[in-house]
């Protein structure tokens, strides 16, 4: 008996929200500003719920003594400082900045570079996991564009700036374009079938 | 409302329209085939054997924020979750699922208790995970579920960019099959160079179609098919008049 | 039969399809091999009664997947277990169903295809092996090779044995041991012949006369039965082939081992070696100075507009990038804000990103040579939560979205309270200069360009937006700048915009310092997977063609 009044709430939520954006009436503008302050505040809420749940998940892990429990204590300690010393000293304080700066921005940093190689790999190999065209065109103009991008040794090759500043003003945005246009076309399909009742991501 | 809100509001009823139309028409005419895809036949594949073999599949939804445009993929990561959790749930090991924000976490655990439910299995909260909060934090979280949870297939479906990388690298990595699919430009690129089985474009929003969520999946592809075919032709006709100097 | 019924709709469809035509519900079940199995990590103890097992919606190939014996709780018919039939005979078929087998959840299903796969006959050898004539069990959809060999009939079965049939006088003694009891002839002497003699009453001791007690009187040893079936062998073999696969079942399978070194390690670690070492190299030296970028049109039009800027302007400025693409998206923005600091702008911090206010006050920290303190310069609003609905919250009403400051002080100006200086006279969008966003990812510049733009085109509103994004979001934000009108006024992209900008204003210290090394990167990068592509494609063609050729000669 629940689904169904779950999916009568969703549906008139969504109802009023859309039509709010289309119809300016007060009583609708009205509505659908207070609706969305309050998917503001679930949407914070759920975060620190996520949060919680980052943080069971590791401590099952540690005090269960699943493989690697050793990199969920490491966690556990590092949430409980950090929230500790932002808690208690603010997000701007030094130790809070110094958290961030060394610890936090580094290892995001590092994850970076590693994917800069994984990308070079994925290069390499995409000759010989893919071998057709459209593989030789991808990998030729990632070449093309990483050889036109930066200094090449103060070397200026005639017309390679403006192939590529061709590249990336036309077929690189007509591709752009046209997938953002699927894309465009697959969220109000689903956005649609949410609001029919026809996917119902709540409510088991 | 200006013109351009006018226009939306006329799309949206027409996209409604149609996809009530079809949904009503396909009770009673046979629905052509879709064309293959063999990402989805390989899903398909890959979840028999992941059932039969013991091996969990593990579905990463993404960092897609569900009050954002993101929010439509995440939902259909949401649905092929719901596809396969009644598949796999009462398997030796039932699915487990990552993702990279707060609302979308609450949700896959709802999906996976609803098919818990629905089959009469034990549903354990910690299999719906967030991993972490920024991109490559998420990526590190979900990075230790592929490689020690004997994960048998990764599905990425969701909002990546192109962090999605290194969690392709490490499904391969595992030996276990990755099918990805993202509505994020970067993210798609990436896929192409790095994933088995990549979904590009609006592929990933026709797997509910594809896993048989339903009429309406069905009906909402196809009223899909049919207004890209319009605006191709819209464009088309713009430029035509363009070139001829009448706009 | 024409036509067969989807079970999940319920229409006919042609019986050659394979899936629905109404619902794509696949219409012939599929059937996976056997792998290997590992223990059960939790079991449910009981599934509650009522529950549906084949929930509403749900397709065919998914109900196939779900392998029938491992619903706990199902209460399955005896002779349905895999490893025997009640009596103990042998095995059969894991997917030998009978109606009484079906369970409950796939008898729910609508449709008649149980029916009709319980009318297909059961193979002869299977006949025979479970002694089932009354009730013939349902044909499997795939059976495995050696189940679809043509299995040889009783009648061959017969003629096959009576071929291998030894006289019992030439058994050989140790087989002779292995005789059971009651296969030993029995020998009734027949009545009337010289050797019955008489044993009793008062004939007893005459040979050929009528015995005064029956036969079936007389004590004897009963007879016994053999218990050995009568098969052969081939059809031990697929029994031995088949309990083998069973008790595999339950047997520990251990677990693969990880590759060790493989050439692909070697290719990861050697790119990655020369990737860094020649960015390092590059750093280290400082050999690769190279001249800076030209600016383009985008780049001069966000230099035109910081340098239109009144003095004291106010300006928002979203840090909307992860600590990930920090090192890019400082050295896109430092040329940039240093300019608007320049000009001595107070600058409104806002984030959509929860890491955002923090990576804000780095990059202000960083910004050496300008004196711009917290609540005076500056204020550093925090986070806009809640994604894209958030922004348009912030969009439309600022003050309601974001109160206080990142150290919960009031910042807007108010009847109570004056507010704090950089944001005195600003009560939305429109009473900004400027809008700067910061950003590194494709969606979060499309989402601050289209919640922005309504208020920006109100008449009379002078503000301008401006990106500086990362070189992965220049094929997106392109097409708003060449918008007629602009919807983005101008826009900086990657390190190699933040240098252009550096050069346009002779400032800007980390673009020129990141310049250098990372067009060296780049070109190592090119050249890393032109020749790699071309010796990895090489090297697998050449081991490609002799497999090819000895195909060919076979």
């Amino acid at each position: 008996m629940k689904a169904p009044f779950y999916v009568a709430i969703a549906m008139a939520i969504g109802l009023i929200v859309l039509l709010g954006y289309f119809l300016h009436l007060d009583i609708l503008v009205n509505l659908r500003i207070v609706l969305l302050e309050w998917a503001v505040i679930l949407s914070a809420v759920a975060l620190l719920v996520g949060t919680a749940n980052l943080f069971y998940v590791h401590w099952r892990k540690f005090t269960t003594a699943q493989p690697n429990g050793f990199y969920s204590a490491v966690l556990i300690i590092s949430f409980v400082i950090t929230l500790v010393v932002v808690g208690w000293f603010g997000p701007t304080h030094a130790y809070s900045m110094w958290i961030f700066n060394n610890i936090q921005v580094p290892i995001e940093g590092s994850l970076m570079a590693l994917l800069t190689v994984l990308l070079a790999f994925a290069g390499v190999r995409l000759f010989r996991r893919k071998p057709n065209l459209i593989s030789i065109l991808f990998i030729g103009t990632a070449i093309l564009i990483l050889f036109a991008t930066g200094p090449l040794f103060g070397i200026n090759l005639p017309g390679l700036s403006e192939l590529r500043a061709w590249i990336a003003q036309v077929p690189a945005v007509a591709g752009a374009r046209g997938i953002l246009l699927g894309v465009a076309l697959g969220t109000i399909a689903t956005g649609l079938r949410v609001l029919m009742g026809a996917d119902r991501p709540y409510g088991g | 409302m200006n013109q351009l809100e006018l226009f939306g509001l006329i799309f949206v009823v027409v996209f409604f329209g149609l996809m009530l139309a079809l949904a009503i028409l396909s009770r009673t005419r046979p629905v052509r085939q879709f064309r293959e895809i063999p990402a989805f036949t390989r899903l398909r594949h890959t979840i028999g054997l992941a059932v039969e073999a013991g091996n969990r599949l593990h579905l990463s939804i993404g960092r897609g924020k569900l009050t954002g445009p993101q929010s439509a993929v995440a939902f259909v990561g949401l649905t092929v979750l719901d596809r396969i959790a009644r598949s796999t749930m009462v398997s030796d090991r039932p699915p487990v699922v990552t993702s990279g924000e707060g609302a979308i976490t609450v949700l896959s655990q709802d999906s996976l208790r609803g098919a818990a439910r629905a089959i009469g299995a034990q549903f354990d909260p910690l299999r719906g995970r967030l991993t972490g909060l920024t991109p490559f934090s998420y990526v590190a979280g979900a990075l230790p579920v592929i490689y020690d949870e004997d994960v048998g297939a990764n599905l990425f479906i969701g909002s990546f960019g192109s962090e999605l990388a290194l969690l392709n690298e490490a499904g391969e990595r595992a030996g276990s099959l990755t099918l990805a699919g993202t509505d994020n430009l970067s993210g798609q690129a990436v896929l192409y160079a790095t994933a088995e089985e990549p979904l590009i474009g609006e592929e990933t929003y026709a797997s509910g179609a594809y896993l048989g969520a339903g009429a309406m999946h069905i009906a909402s592809l196809r009223t899909q098919d049919i207004l890209r075919w319009v605006i191709i032709s819209l464009i088309l006709l713009g430029a035509l008049l363009k070139l001829v100097g009448v706009l | 039969m024409g036509e067969i019924r989807c079970p999940m709709c319920g229409k006919s469809n042609p019986a050659e399809s394979e899936v629905c035509q109404f619902c794509q519900a696949r219409l012939i079940p599929l059937v996976f091999s056997p792998a290997k199995s590992e223990p059960p990590e939790s079991v449910p103890d009981e599934i509650p009664a009522g529950i549906d097992a084949a929930p509403t919606g749900e397709s065919d190939w998914l109900l196939d997947l779900r392998p029938d014996e491992s619903i706990p709780g199902e209460e399955l018919p005896v002779d349905f277990v895999v490893g025997g039939s009640e009596d103990g005979n042998a095995p059969l078929d894991e997917t030998h169903t009978s109606a009484d087998d079906v369970p409950d959840w796939l008898a729910r299903l609508p449709g008649e295809w149980t029916k009709e796969a319980e009318a297909e006959p059961l193979s002869d050898w299977l006949k025979m092996e479970t002694g089932e004539t009354e009730q013939p069990p349902s044909k499997p959809a795939e059976v495995t090779d050696w189940l679809s060999q043509p299995l040889p009939d009783e009648g061959q079965v017969e003629n096959t044995e009576s071929e291998f049939e030894l006289a019992p006088g030439e058994f050989p003694s140790w087989l002779e041991v292995f005789r059971p009891v009651g296969d030993e002839p029995q020998t009734v002497p027949a009545r009337g012949t010289p050797e019955s003699i008489e044993s009793s009453g008062p004939l007893a001791g005459l040979s050929g006369v009528l015995s005064a007690e029956p036969d079936h009187a007389r004590p004897r040893k009963s007879p016994t039965y053999s218990l050995k079936l009568r098969v052969s062998a081939n059809q031990r073999t697929h029994a031995d082939l088949l309990q083998g696969l069973i008790e595999s079942e339950g047997r520990a399978q251990p677990l693969p081992q990880r590759r060790g070194i493989s050439s692909q390690h070697v290719l990861r670690w050697a790119i990655a070696c020369v990737l860094w070492g020649a960015v390092l190299w590059s750093v280290i030296t400082g050999k690769q100075e190279a001249p800076l970028p030209a600016y383009t049109e985008e780049t001069a039009e966000v230099n035109r507009l910081i340098s239109q800027l009144p003095g004291e302007a106010r300006v928002l400025l979203a840090f909307d990038y992860e600590p990930g693409l920090s090192a890019e998206m400082e050295a896109a923005a430092t040329a940039v804000v240093d300019h608007l600091m320049l000009r001595g702008a107070y600058l409104t911090l806002v984030s959509t990103s929860p890491t955002g206010p923090i990576l804000a006050e780095r990059f202000l920290k960083n910004q050496t040579g300008h004196h711009y303190t917290s609540e005076v310069n500056y204020v550093n609003l925090g986070y806009i939560p809640g994604g894209a609905i958030g922004l348009l919250g912030f969009v439309e009403n600022p003050q309601r979205m974001l109160p206080y400051t990142l150290d919960m002080v009031a910042a807007w100006e108010s009847e109570a309270q004056p507010g704090l200086r950089a944001l005195q006279g600003v009560q939305r969008m429109n009473d900004f200069e400027m809008l700067m966003v910061i950003v590194d990812d494709p969606d979060l510049a499309r989402a601050w360009v289209e919640q922005v733009q309504p208020q920006l085109n109100e008449p009379d509103t002078l503000t301008s937006l401006v990106m500086v994004t990362s070189a992965q979001v220049e094929a997106v934000m392109r097409p708003y700048f060449e918008a007629n009108p602009r919807q983005v006024h101008g826009f900086v992209f990657g390190l190699r915009g933040g240098a252009a900008y550096a050069q346009l204003t002779g400032r800007g210290e980390l673009p020129r310092t990141y310049w250098g090394p990372y067009g060296f990167g780049l070109v190592v990068a090119a050249l890393l997977i032109l020749i790699g592509g071309l010796v990895l494609s090489s090297v697998s063609l050449l081991a490609r063609s002799p497999q090819v050729k000895g195909e060919a000669n076979q």
